[in-house]
Parts: structure tokens; C-alpha cells; sequence
């Protein structure tokens, strides 16, 4: 099957050099109780014909919210209060009516969200999905049956004539976010807005999806505008960079520019908090310390200011301007050296960080945890699911475990058949020699006590409806150790110890942002003392800056604590950084262990060795192939 | 260690005046509005034998039906009893049904959701309870309650507690079966809350929500149900005032006498807006 690529030839007349998205000024508000919150001020760039621009910036940044307004998909309650969006350097699309924005959607501004699951309609086929795109921009009815099966193919999907009448649910993730492209290309757009498209997905899947929207932009020449907060998939992907910050562009240049030698504090910062597998094992991250400004009250000087080692007065008070540098890059700091500037800061820190603690010789010492031929299996009516098969580890003491596998692989069951909130089918668990499988009351009492778990989510993972103190203090209370006047003081010592203010304890968790609640999550589960301390993606819901601290700060309790601790994650790099040893997991099976620096290095399994090609590195590829 | 992490000041500026967040619900125009309908309904209630000095069964032989007058603000009804006195007595008796009903629904549906979600077995029969009382619908149940308890005051506050148990019921059960999954309630178990621990301390102050907001709604429903009871007759039975049977006995004046069956009108409409605004309110203070 092929693909036709005969759309009417943009319009020879528009001369090569208007660019294809010519954006100005651009500025959202969105209202809140709070006023107005100006999530983007001032963002300019243009978008050439089959270019790949990636947005980058933490959450927040106001990345996905330039995104939006590009074709006005604005929420209610935002809007565009200044700058214009040219497209082919004629219709403004801030201006445009919305009969005109009708024709603009779909047609020549396509769209692939964030979450493949909840993108697609549960109860239209996906054949009906592709015809709708195409009906809703005239095109005809038998045309658009062949094409709808043409474009299944064109997204790698095999058979796509019979795929046709399947609903979502029919299709993974992966494959879902595959029919999302086909729908956004189904009127062949001249761009492409892919919002975090392979957030939600397994690296391997990411991969595909990748290679996949590399090769539409060859054959159609389709321009794509990647927002992400990933600095792989960036350099795997993108030719050219925006990073954004507190709504306003603080660096654009190319991808081997902005990776190779960035120029911005806050692009240097960002890449320096990315764990990386090619990093000397042992290596501390950096993360950036501070919170993104709030921007109901923008600063008035430089967003970063705050966070910025090398913020001086003016920053504070007066807006960088974007200054152009050679080769047409553009960067707005007031600090014209600040990539040798901090280099000099930064090796000062990267010599004074200490190895990672070699672990004691504990070969001949008996296991704090041990599970052998652990089994779990959901049943329901109809289904019966097999979570965790014959899995065997062995976690111990003042050990970093890290598990790694993708979604479904069984990471988040073992946990918490760990942890006993679930009950093990089949198999043992030991817990310093005694069998914890089925708990009597006295064993669970002293599992409480010495094993504890950090959870994924900060947000779904604290009580809204109790203070900071009363969950720190939660444990305590239940297992009912201390007295009242005890517990605040513990409580108190805890939250420093995590890197929050004492006083913080009085606080809603609402008050706080996801590192910081994550960090109380992590006070919670230190507060009975725990010899065994689970950690189940702890990290994957937080920014970069925010998972480097969070992760050294994992790092350094296990050190000084001497705790035991299983590290859960989907992100290789991140568990190399924090693991002695590593786990991989498939379908519910150990399929590799190894030390975490030997299994990076050296992957025996296959699986291992697939999992490892498929994670992106941030360094740009012209560098990688130099090296 | 790492970088000690600042609370941002801001945070403290931005804490509501009002902590409790159903408070701060009904202190919005909506919520104040509701609580001033409902609040003047009851006030005028309670105050009635400061407000009228006529006995709401007292007859006058020299008025049948008559408008205002000097004597009768409100005119009198066929039997030449005082509307505005049987009015303001009506409300009471109103009020008193409402009073009396909804928290025992409330309280006998938590009872019975709590034991629903403690055990399996409980579960299917008491959803299977549910589900018989609901298949009736409110004046059907009333038509049967009544054939079997006779006409009487008890006989409404029976219908309508057996009329909104099972949405106490099912709205407390679905929210605790969601709150004991979410994240926060595992984390309390992993810390060592045993099963009623859990329950008070995570699971019922997030799943109270919804039972709140139903109070009120539960309250407006109460006093339609009142209403229709009494205006068909099987409710509050006359000589004693009330306002569905006052509603009931102005049908053959609507046009002579309108403001004989105004006054009950605007009183159930008052109550009902005022108790839907007052839901309303305190669904968007707890959605905060």
C-alpha cells in the first residue's frame, strides 16, 4: 500500500523564506481565584517546513500551554491576551473566526495528546475515529474508507483493514498512541503538535513511536512542534530547541547547540539533573534547588533569578533581553559567560561528591528480605491474570536493590505483596529468617515497623485532609509508639532530616509542590525507624530538577541510615544512579540480576540488552558520533 | 545533605480565612442566599405565636374565605380559620417531618453502608435492600406505608427516611470503596492503622463529602415529599395545619382567593431553592 502524498502544493506563491508558524510575542493568562496567572509571557519563534522543534522546560514552564494556544484549544477558563500566531505568514490564527480555526484544526494543524488511554473514544471503532477527521474536512466517502486503512499501515499497524473495526480498548497503549498519529496526519497537516507524545509509555514503545514520527516528517514533510520534558528524546528526535521557563523563552538553539554547549544557567542546570547511562557510575546528579516562580505574581527581573547560582542584582530587577549569538542561537541571561562560569562552580562540587558507599561484604551474611518462588495471581469472573511468576530475590542489609521493567511487568505487585497489601498465590517471603507470607498479628506488627514504602504519586499519596504533621505522624501513632509531646518532636526532626522547614508541619499537603510532597511521603515512611525501606517509582511523577533531589536525597538516608531498600522504576538511568545491585522484570519473571554497573554495562538477557537500546540519550547525536 | 527546600511564603497568604471548607462554601453569595431563604422560613416558624394571635384551629363564623383584612392580614380560609396563623403553624409541622426524617435516613443508610463495605455477605444484602426500596416510587411507598401505619405524622417521617436511606446508603458506600483504594489509605495501612484506624482517621473524613451535600438535598426532597402527602391527603391530617393540606383544601378559591394557596406555595418553594442552593454551596466548598 502507498501513501498519497498529492495535496494540493502549498501555495507556490508564499516565497521559502516565510516561515511556516511565525510566532510573536505570544502571551496566555489564565484566570484563577487568585487573579489572572500569566503562564506565557512573550514567546516568539518561527517554524520552517518539515522541521522538528522541540519545547522543552519543567512543568509549569508554560510549554504545553504555547502548544494549545497555537491553535486556540485553550482551556476556558485561558486566553491569548497578546502576540499573534501567523500561519504561512497570513492567516492569524489569534484573530482568526472560529470557522476559520474549524478549517486550520485537523487540516493543517494536527494534534497527538499526552495519555493514549483517554485520548480515543471507547465506543467509536477506530475506523470511525479515522472517518470522522476526514468528514469533518470534506473529503469523501469512499476515499476516506481506503484512506483510513492506508493510514493504519502508514502508522505500523498490521492489518489495518481488519484493525479498522476494532475499538481502543483492542489496542496497548503503544498502538493507541499510533492511531492518535494517524488520526492527526489523516488530513495530511502541515504541522504536527505532539504533546508529550510518549510521556505515558514504556521506553521501548517510546522508541517506536519515535522512529515512527521521524520518518512521517521525511516522507510528507510534515513540521512538528515535539513538547517534552525528556532531554533523550530531544536529542533523538528534534533539530532545533526552545527551552522555556516561567513562560518565557530563555534558549533556542540547535539540538547539538543546546545538549553540546548550552548557554543558559537554567539548560545547563536541566541537563546536569538528568541521570545518564554513559555517566561514570557513582556519579552524583545535580538537581536545581528552589520552585518555578509563581506566576499569578511574575517576577519582575529574570524567572530563574531565584534559583540561579549566578543571579546578581540586575537579574532580579530588570527582564534579559534575548541576545543573538553566533551560528543564530539565542539565549536571554544577563550573565554572558555562564556556561565557564558554572563549570568552574560545578567541577568544585563534582570532585568534593562522595563515591557511591561500597557495599560491605555481605556475601556470606543471611538476606534481610527474601523472597523465593513468589507467585500472584488475579483472579476476577472471567480473568485470570498472572502478576508475579516464580520470582526469587534476595535484598541485603545496606543494599540499594533497584527493579526495572516496563509497564505491566509486575514491579508495583511484588511491592506490595512485600509489603502485604496484597497476599501471595504461591512462593515465600523471609523477613530476617522468619516467614512473613501469611502474617500472624505479632509478625505484623514488626513488619510495620521495619518495612516501610515510599509511594509514586505525591499527589494521591497524602491525606488532603491532614496536616503534614498528623501524616508524618501517622505510623506512629498507629503502631502507637511515643507520646504525644514525642511524636512532634520526631515529627519535626524528620522533616528536616528530608529538607523541609519544621514549621511545615502545620501545613495541608496542598500547600506544597511535588518534590516537597514527596519528600513528606518520605518522612512518613522513615518515622518508625525502618530497617527495610520500599520505594515504588518514588521519582517518575516528578521534573528532573526535583527527581535528582529526591533521589540523592534516597541515596544519602539509605548511606546514612544503613537501610535496606528495593528501588522501583521504569527509567533505567535513574535506577543505575541509586542501585547496587539491579533486578529486571518481565510479565511477572525475573528475567536478569546483576550489579547495577555490570548490568548497564554488560546486559546478558536480551530483554535487558532491549530495554537499554531503547532508552535515549540526552547527548545530541553529532557529539555521540564524534566521541 | 541536600539543599535545604524552602516553603514558599506564599503559601501562607494564600490559607483561607475559613478553614472548615463547608464553611467556606456556604459563605459564598449562593450559600448565603440558601441559608437566608431557609433561615427566614424557620425564623417566621418559630416565632409564629409572637407573630399572629390568632390559634391556627381557631374559627371566626363572620369570615369564610375572605382577603385581607384588619383583622385577618392574610384572610381566612372556608371554616374561618386564620391562613397567615395556619401558615406560620404549618411550618412548624413541616419542619418538625423534615427534622425528624432525614437524619434518621442519614444515619440508618451510613449504618448500613458501613456494614455493606465491612463484609461481602452484608454487602449483597444490604445493596439487594437498596434496591427494594428504590424500585417504589416516593408516593407509592407513601400510599403503602400509610395502608399499613394509618394516616399520621409518624407515617411521613417513616416514608421519607425509608424514601432517602438508600441514597445515604449507596452515596457513602461508593465513596468509601474509592477512598480506601486511593494511595493515602495503602499508605496508612503500610504504616501499621488497622481496619478502624483506617476508617476514621483516612477513609470517612474524605468519603463524608458526598453524605454532607445529600443532608440538604435530602431536606428539599422531605419537604416535596411533606407536601404531596398532605395534599393528597395521607399526610398531616387536618384540623391540624400544614402546608401540603393547605395547598390541598385552596384548590376550589384559586381564583376568588389566590393568596390562600400562595402563601404555602412560596413557602416549599422557599425552602426548596434555599435547601438546593445550601447543597450546592457546599458541593463546591468540599470540591476546594
Amino acid at each position: 500500500m502507498t501513501v498519497s502524498v498529492e495535496k494540493p502544493v502549498a501555495p507556490a506563491a508564499a516565497p521559502t523564506t516565510t516561515p511556516l508558524l511565525s510566532v510573536r510575542g505570544l502571551h496566555v493568562a489564565f484566570d484563577s481565584e487568585r487573579g489572572p496567572v500569566h503562564a506565557v509571557r512573550g514567546v516568539d519563534f518561527d517554524l520552517a517546513r518539515g522541521e522538528t522543534l522541540a519545547i522543552v522546560g519543567e512543568s509549569g514552564s508554560g510549554k504545553s500551554t504555547t502548544a494549545l494556544a497555537l491553535n486556540r484549544m485553550l482551556p476556558a477558563a485561558g486566553r491569548i491576551t497578546a502576540g499573534s500566531v501567523l500561519l504561512d505568514g497570513a492567516l492569524d490564527l489569534v484573530t482568526a473566526s472560529e470557522a476559520e480555526l474549524r478549517e486550520v484544526r485537523g487540516a493543517r494543524i494536527g494534534m497527538v495528546f499526552q495519555d493514549p488511554m483517554t485520548s480515543l473514544n471507547p465506543l467509536l471503532t477506530v475506523g470511525r475515529h479515522l472517518d470522522e477527521a476526514m468528514r469533518a474536512h470534506g473529503v469523501d466517502r469512499r476515499r476516506r474508507t481506503a484512506r483510513a486503512a492506508e493510514l493504519l499501515d502508514l502508522v505500523g499497524i498490521a492489518e489495518p483493514a481488519k484493525r479498522l473495526h476494532d475499538h481502543p480498548h483492542q489496542f496497548s497503549g503503544g498502538m493507541r498512541q499510533r492511531v492518535m498519529i494517524a488520526l492527526a496526519l489523516a488530513n495530511e497537516p502541515d504541522v504536527l503538535l505532539a504533546d508529550e507524545p510518549t510521556t505515558a509509555l514504556d521506553p521501548t514503545v517510546q522508541d517506536q513511536i519515535l522512529t515512527l514520527v521521524e520518518d512521517l516528517g521525511r516522507t510528507l514533510g510534515t513540521a512538528t512542534v515535539l513538547i517534552t520534558h525528556n532531554m533523550g528524546v530531544v536529542a533523538r528526535s528534534a533539530a532545533r530547541v526552545l527551552v522555556l521557563y516561567g513562560g518565557r523563552v530563555v534558549e533556542q538553539a540547535s539540538t547539538a547547540e543546546a545538549l553540546g554547549t548550552p548557554e543558559h544557567p537554567y539548560t545547563i542546570g536541566l541537563l546536569r539533573a538528568v541521570p545518564r547511562l554513559d555517566a561514570p557510575y557513582g556519579t552524583r546528579l545535580e538537581g536545581i534547588p528552589g520552585t518555578p516562580p509563581d506566576l499569578a505574581a511574575p517576577p519582575v527581573g529574570c524567572a530563574f533569578a531565584d534559583r540561579c547560582p549566578l543571579a546578581g542584582d540586575r537579574c532580579r530587577t530588570e527582564q534579559p533581553p534575548l541576545r543573538t549569538l553566533p551560528g543564530g542561537r539565542t539565549v536571554a541571561c544577563w550573565v554572558e559567560d555562564a556556561p565557564a562560569v558554572l563549570t568552574a562552580a560545578g567541577s568544585r562540587s563534582a570532585a568534593a561528591a562522595k563515591p557511591k558507599a561500597p557495599l560491605a561484604e555481605v556475601a556470606d551474611a543471611a538476606p534481610v528480605l527474601a523472597v523465593s518462588s513468589l507467585g500472584k495471581v488475579f483472579r476476577s469472573r472471567r480473568n485470570r491474570v498472572v502478576a508475579l511468576d516464580d520470582v526469587s530475590l534476595e535484598l541485603f542489609r545496606g543494599e540499594t536493590l533497584g527493579v526495572v521493567g516496563e509497564s505491566g511487568s509486575g514491579k508495583s505487585t511484588l511491592v506490595r505483596t512485600l509489603v502485604g497489601v496484597h497476599s501471595a498465590t504461591s512462593g515465600r517471603i523471609l523477613f530476617e529468617g522468619r516467614d512473613i507470607t501469611r502474617p500472624g498479628r505479632a509478625d505484623q506488627r514488626a513488619l510495620r515497623r521495619s518495612v516501610q514504602m515510599v509511594f509514586q504519586d505525591p499527589y494521591a499519596s497524602l491525606n488532603p485532609r491532614l496536616t503534614v504533621g498528623a501524616i508524618v505522624a501517622d505510623p506512629l501513632v498507629s503502631q502507637g509508639i511515643g507520646t504525644p509531646a514525642e511524636r512532634r518532636r520526631r515529627v519535626g526532626e524528620l522533616l528536616e532530616r528530608v529538607g523541609l522547614d519544621a514549621s511545615a508541619a502545620d501545613r495541608l499537603p496542598r500547600d506544597f509542590s511535588g518534590g516537597q510532597r514527596q519528600r513528606i511521603g518520605i518522612a512518613r515512611a522513615l518515622a518508625p525507624e525502618p530497617s527495610v525501606l520500599i520505594c515504588d517509582e518514588p521519582v517518575s511523577a516528578l521534573d528532573v530538577s526535583v527527581q535528582a533531589q529526591v533521589v540523592n536525597l534516597l541515596a544519602d538516608l539509605q548511606a546514612e541510615l544503613g537501610l535496606s531498600m528495593v528501588f522501583i522504576a521504569h527509567d533505567l538511568a535513574v535506577v543505575r544512579q541509586v542501585s547496587h545491585r539491579i533486578a529486571v522484570m518481565r510479565a511477572g519473571r525475573v528475567v536478569e540480576t546483576g550489579p547495577a554497573e555490570e548490568l548497564c554495562a554488560h546486559p546478558r538477557h536480551p530483554y535487558t540488552q532491549a530495554l537499554l537500546a531503547a532508552v535515549p540519550s540526552p547527548t545530541p547525536v553529532s557529539a555521540r558520533a564524534a566521541a | 545533605m541536600t539543599t535545604l527546600t524552602a516553603v514558599p511564603a506564599s503559601a501562607a497568604v494564600r490559607r483561607p480565612r475559613i478553614r472548615n471548607r463547608y464553611l467556606r462554601g456556604l459563605a459564598t453569595p449562593r450559600g448565603v442566599i440558601g441559608l437566608a431563604l431557609v433561615g427566614l422560613v424557620l425564623a417566621v416558624g418559630l416565632a409564629a405565636p409572637l407573630l399572629t394571635s390568632y390559634d391556627p384551629d381557631f374559627q371566626t363564623a363572620d369570615a369564610l374565605v375572605s382577603p385581607g383584612t384588619g383583622d385577618h392580614l392574610w384572610g381566612t380560609d372556608e371554616i374561618g380559620r386564620d391562613l397567615l396563623s395556619r401558615l406560620l403553624y404549618g411550618i412548624r409541622s413541616d419542619v418538625l417531618v423534615v427534622l425528624a426524617a432525614v437524619p434518621i435516613a442519614a444515619l440508618v443508610g451510613c449504618g448500613l453502608a458501613l456494614l455493606a463495605t465491612a463484609h461481602r455477605a452484608a454487602d449483597v444484602a444490604v445493596q439487594r435492600l437498596f434496591d427494594l426500596l428504590l424500585s417504589f416510587p416516593g408516593l407509592i411507598l407513601g400510599l403503602t406505608v400509610t395502608a399499613i401505619m394509618g394516616v399520621g405524622r409518624g407515617t411521613i417521617i417513616v416514608v421519607i427516611a425509608l424514601v432517602e436511606t438508600p441514597a445515604f446508603g449507596r452515596l457513602l458506600r461508593g465513596a468509601i470503596l474509592v477512598h480506601r483504594d486511593r494511595e493515602y489509605a495503602v499508605a496508612a495501612r503500610v504504616g501499621g492503622a488497622g481496619p478502624l484506624r483506617l476508617l476514621t482517621r483516612h477513609v470517612l473524613p474524605n468519603a463524608a463529602d458526598p453524605v454532607v451535600v445529600h443532608v440538604a438535598l435530602a431536606m428539599s426532597v422531605a419537604v416535596i415529599l411533606e407536601g404531596a402527602m398532605s395534599f393528597i391527603g395521607i399526610g398531616i391530617r387536618p384540623p391540624e395545619a400544614s402546608l401540603g393540606s393547605t395547598l390541598a383544601a385552596s384548590r376550589p378559591y384559586l381564583e376568588d382567593h389566590p393568596a390562600y394557596a400562595l402563601g404555602p406555595l412560596a413557602v416549599i418553594t422557599a425552602l426548596v431553592v434555599g435547601l438546593n442552593l445550601i447543597a450546592e454551596a457546599l458541593n463546591r466548598g468540599a470540591r476546594r
